[in-house]
């Protein structure tokens, strides 16, 4: 096991790695701020106001 | 603990214990893009299911299993064209002693079986940890250790009754 303990340890984590994660982070947060009623705002972009339908 | 400091935590270790987590995603894939898709893609759904983090305490080993799932995810999803560990060819035969290296080992083993090797012996983790990350009893970890080992013992002392490979889970 210690073999593959050392083979484990040796492997080598690219330079830019955290980068890719803070970027993975900063999109997750910005997914979880948008508003969920995008099919609201689609809708009312299609609807039409009352009096062009009267 | 509310939900913007169950982000930052989840943030925080994400940051600190990247080359971590990048470890376990490329011992399932062994390709360094590959295991960059993972930890980005693992660190995308940590942030966005930090609610679900239920202790805090566990974060590190919580945000181990999402990387795992994660990585497991990637290799079913790209069947075909990712070797499985499983798939690695072998040069030596049954009936022979093997040295394996660590693809071939961690390939030997089922899923859960490389889970908690990996936790265990590479990561170092307690085996109440292993067992609170797996949602597995304690004893469940020790006995399935213990089999993972047996197994990998058998294999480098010549292979006596192990000439299946285990299936994935």
């Amino acid at each position: 096991m210690e073999k593959w303990k050392k083979e484990y340890d040796e492997i080598v984590v690219p330079d830019h790695t955290g980068e890719l994660m803070e970027e993975a982070v900063r999109r997750a947060k910005e997914t979880k701020k948008e508003p969920g009623d995008k099919k609201c705002t689609v809708i009312s972009e299609v609807r039409q106001p009352c009096s062009q339908l009267c | 603990m509310k939900s913007v400091d169950k982000e930052a935590l989840v943030h925080k270790y994400l940051v600190e214990y990247y080359e971590k987590y990048y470890r376990i995603a490329y011992s399932y894939v062994f390709q360094e893009q590959d295991a960059l898709d993972i930890v980005q893609e693992g660190a995308y759904r940590a942030i966005l299911k930090s609610d679900a983090l239920k202790k805090p305490e566990y974060a590190d080993t919580w945000i181990c299993r999402i990387m795992m799932n994660e990585a497991v995810r990637f290799l079913e999803k790209n069947r075909g064209r990712t070797v499985f560990l499983e798939e690695v060819p072998e040069e030596s035969t049954m009936d022979e002693p093997e040295d394996l290296d660590l693809r071939q080992a961690l390939g030997k083993l089922n899923e859960e079986e490389r889970r908690i090797v990996i936790l265990k012996y590479f990561e170092e983790e307690k085996i109440r940890t292993i067992a609170q990350t797996l949602d597995l009893k304690e004893s469940t970890v020790k006995s399935r250790l213990y089999r993972a080992v047996e197994k990998l013992k058998k294999y480098m002392e010549g292979g006596a009754g192990y000439g299946e490979m285990e299936k994935r889970v």
